[in-house]
């Protein structure tokens, strides 16, 4: 029994990304799975339950088939969380870099600011830009690329500052290599896997934000299907069909499981 | 709390029977507040003008939000003189900054019109009750399941305090909250769908089930931060030198192992505090609770800036204050990290 | 469940016999069977290199195994008054604690007098100025019990007779503002209050500068004339260890090589890994 045990968590990595990768070829693939348009209503067909009918997954009360709205949901959620982890992803690295290389006044600046933002709440600032921008994607943009990066940040800057010290730094200083080789080709390559591991957890993290914000309403829109807004459709009738929320809350943690299992089965890989 | 410590601090110095070494740690540590406090309030003012200027970005004219798409334009003038929107944006903020220091109020609510600080101290109490309850759920589990896991390494417990994480983790609040209504609310009707009781027992039951929602986003990582902590101190040298000098375990517990391993776990959870402020907004959407986050909300949705600042500045001190305590808290606990 | 002392087979105040440690992970075997017997007043040496399972021993003894690791055993002849020294002695000590107290709790702990340690209050708020920093003792205007004066007094000897700083009792200090041969001493100091029949010393010099080693054994073997315990020193040293024992015990890879008495192992060795042990001895060149 230990021994299966110890297999399962040695494979955390494979098994987080099958599942990732299954969500991903539906979700690419939905067009052509789903006999269903998301969008098309069917007011004769409303909240039929998963199973009664020729609709896999159910319909709404619109008449919606929930199958379609569920994958073309993905498609839109995951999209989002990927390309809106970019800027930040990179440019939240490069800021704890160079505090963390430089030291004194640069550091003390940016732990400054980072210290601001954490005492700023976080979902104000969120739903502010929302509002800013009209509700929808854009504003998820903008949002994350203003806090997105501090993660990042975090990270990098005490691995570059305990590597600052070190041999081979030392050496590459005394070739002539300029600081901002040096950062680029040395101290980058060793802050990435790290980085990268707080990047699948910032990526389900994210997710939920996106999700979130689309519960609220101001995320993304109707008639664009999201996981978020779907749940809060269906909160009203939770009593009696609950499957209207559970279903989309269960792509989230899906995703959120899955993308988890990748970044431990990395770290562990990594360490 | 932190007053009664320096009062004993105080009398312990003067009984003079073994004092620890206080009065180098006491000025060290004076000097230590005073440069966080100074911190703090730094935080705050940033705080308040990028949240000034901040909600000004927001499109939309709240004079005509208030009186409609349709109303006559010398009274969308008049309200706009009234609110001081006519003014450039640095002299109000300078008018914002003096009415903060005189009356701590920052204006009068566009959308309500009342005092923005009577509206927050109004919803507040809600809020910070749920906070509250939450906080306390949060502690009480941390602290007995990480002692569990810690205590019985490889058994059941550990293995299912290091999976659940990855479970929990990809849950949205709101959904958990969703569960919770369907289960204990719907099916089993222990709880109350929505709502905030009034009176007594009816309050507090009302706030049990978003209590717990909120608790249960917090306490998967603030365990396993615990659980590594304890693991470390466990096996550490000097809890060999104290069991082998036979000292009960519980005291060994209590005294020693807790203090030299919550600090770490405390600071996570203040941390974890700012984003609680987000956190009630939507559990308060979720559950139909009537308190600051779905004010702010509200606040936001009618460009009501001096609520939204109102709020912010709330959130802003709240905030502060907390990280400030667990600061404190944990250098009188730790005196190294004064150095 | 003390031993008992005089008599026949057990004069032994600590023994065990076919001692074996495993490894919790694929039970890999660390200490393979190994029997010791420790007679009162008697001071043996356990010799070894790092890994061959010293501490662990040690460690089984007192019966504080560390995680990770399970032991199995024959027959052993328990004893409650044992103390440890440690190797690294600035760990040893709670590093949140002043030393005084720490030492302060070992005696009232072992002297029964916990309550009175820890004063009638309620747990918040002790809870609260547990977090502070200060021992739950330092209520105000308590009078003090009669076994704290007891404790002060002995504090107070058990300093003078290890050369700690007087000014300790004055303004206690953590653990890293000391030298290491003083936390050592605390160590020792520690030790003593659990009034020991065997005190189990796991290199205490090894971490310590030499002029602080020899001086670190006179004081162990000072104290163990007065108050008459059993050593059981381990160390990767031999010269310390002849130093300090009657009998020595050198361990290879979980096993006995070799035992005996210190001065017929040092003059002949019989096994090949006991000659070398004895042959690296650095000794100063003969001045001329």
């Amino acid at each position: 029994m230990k021994k299966l045990l110890k297999k399962l968590r040695h494979s955390t990595l494979y098994i987080g990304l099958i599942m990732l990768l299954l969500l991903v070829i539906a979700a690419i693939a939905a067009p052509y799975i789903c006999s269903y348009d998301p969008i098309s209503q069917d007011l004769y067909a409303t909240l039929k339950a998963p199973g009664t009918s020729e609709h896999i997954l159910g319909t709404d009360q619109l008449g919606r088939d929930m199958l379609s709205r569920l994958l073309y949901a993905a498609r839109t959620d995951l999209a989002v969380m990927v390309l809106a982890e970019i800027v930040p992803f990179i440019s939240g690295i490069f800021i704890g870099m160079l505090s963390g290389y430089f030291g004194g006044r640069t550091e003390w600046i940016i732990s400054l600011v980072t210290d601001t933002f954490i005492a700023f709440p976080y979902y104000l600032l969120v739903i502010v830009v929302a509002f800013m921008t009209g509700a929808g994607i854009h504003g998820i943009f903008i949002t994350f690329m203003i806090v997105g990066w501090l993660v990042y940040a975090r990270v990098a800057k005490p691995l570059t500052a305990s590597m600052k010290n070190s041999e081979w730094v030392q050496a590459a200083k005394l070739m002539g290599y300029s600081d901002f080789r040096i950062i680029v080709r040395e101290i980058f390559p060793n802050v990435l896997p790290q980085a990268v591991v707080v990047l699948m957890t910032d990526m389900a993290a994210l997710l939920v934000a996106i999700v979130t914000l689309g519960y609220l309403g101001i995320g993304i829109t109707a008639p664009t299907p999201d996981w978020g807004s779907m749940i809060s459709e269906g909160q009203t009738l939770i009593g009696t069909a609950p499957y209207l929320s559970l279903l989309p809350g269960l792509m989230v943690v899906y995703t959120g499981i899955s993308l988890s299992l990748i970044g431990d089965g990395l770290a562990d890989r990594w360490r | 709390m932190t007053d009664k410590i320096k009062e004993k601090n105080h009398k312990a110095e003067s009984d003079k029977s073994t004092a620890s070494n206080r009065s180098a740690f006491n000025k060290s540590y004076r000097a230590w507040f005073i440069r966080a406090l100074f911190r703090s309030l730094t935080v705050i003012v940033l705080v308040m003008i990028a949240v000034f200027f901040i909600i000004r970005l927001v499109p939309g004219d709240p004079a005509v939000m208030v009186l409609g798409e349709h109303a006559d334009e010398a009274a969308v003038e008049a309200l706009r003189q009234k609110l001081h929107l006519d003014m450039p944006a640095g002299q109000q903020f300078i008018v914002f900054i003096i009415n903060i220091l005189t009356s701590f109020d920052t204006g009068i609510s566009i959308k309500y019109g009342v005092s923005c600080r009577s509206l927050v101290l109004q919803y507040a109490p809600v809020t910070l009750s749920l906070i509250l309850l939450s906080m306390l759920i949060t502690v009480v589990l941390t602290v007995i399941l990480a002692f569990g896991a810690a205590m019985h390494r490889d058994g059941i417990l550990d293995h299912m305090i290091r999976i659940i994480p990855a479970f929990t983790e990809g849950m949205p609040v709101f959904w958990v909250g969703l569960l919770l209504i369907l289960f204990f609310a719907v099916k089993l009707g222990w709880f109350p769908v929505g709502g905030v009781g009034s009176g007594g027992t009816a309050f507090w039951k009302s706030l049990v089930l978003p209590a717990v929602t909120i608790a249960f986003g917090q306490i998967p990582p603030l365990i396993r931060s615990l659980r590594e902590q304890l693991i470390e101190v466990l096996d550490a040298d000097f809890v060999v030198t104290l069991k082998a000098a036979r000292i009960p375990k519980r005291q060994i517990f209590i005294r020693h192992v807790l203090r030299n391993s919550f600090v770490p776990t405390l600071m996570l959870m203040s941390v974890n505090l700012s984003y609680l402020i987000g956190g009630t907004l939507i559990v308060e959407k979720v559950f139909a609770v009537r308190g600051m986050g779905k004010l702010l909300f509200d606040a936001i949705s009618n460009r009501d800036f001096p609520l939204v600042q109102a709020v912010a500045l709330y959130c802003a001190i709240f905030v502060v204050i907390i990280s400030l305590v667990t600061d404190m808290i944990a250098h009188r606990a730790d005196p190294r990290m004064l150095e | 469940m003390a031993a008992v002392s005089g008599g026949t087979m057990t004069d032994s105040v600590l023994a065990i016999k076919n001692l074996k440690i495993f490894s919790n992970e694929n039970d890999a075997v660390i200490v393979d069977g190994i029997d010791i017997d420790i007679k009162n007043g008697e001071s043996l040496g356990i010799v070894g290199e790092s890994g061959s399972g010293k501490t662990l021993t040690l460690r089984s003894l007192i019966g504080l195994i560390p995680e990770g690791v399970h032991i199995s055993f024959d027959d052993k002849t328990d004893n409650d008054k044992i103390a440890m020294i440690f190797q690294n002695p600035v760990k040893a000590l709670d590093p949140l604690y002043p030393v005084v107290k720490q030492l302060r709790e070992v005696y009232l702990a072992h002297h029964g007098a916990l309550d009175a340690h820890a004063g009638r209050k309620s747990i918040g708020d002790r809870f609260m100025r547990l977090l502070a920093g200060e021992g739950a003792k330092n209520a105000v205007g308590r009078k003090k019990s009669g076994k704290e004066a007891e404790c002060d007094k002995w504090i107070k000897s058990i300093m003078q007779r290890l050369s700690l700083p007087e000014g300790l009792l004055e303004e206690d200090r953590y653990p890293r503002s000391l030298s290491g041969g003083q936390c050592q001493r605390i160590g020792i100091a520690m030790a003593l209050a659990c009034e020991p029949e065997v005190l189990l010393c796991d290199e205490p010099t090894t971490a310590l500068d030499v002029t602080v080693q020899k001086q670190t054994v006179e004081l162990i073997k000072e104290l163990q004339s007065e108050y008459g315990f059993a050593i059981v020193f381990v160390t990767h040293n031999l010269a310390v260890a002849s130093e300090m024992c009657d009998r020595i015990m050198v361990l290879k890879n979980g096993r006995i090589v070799e035992e005996g008495k210190t001065s017929e192992l040092l003059k002949d060795p019989k096994d090949s890994y006991t000659k070398m042990l004895v042959d690296s001895v650095l000794t100063v060149p003969e001045r001329n």
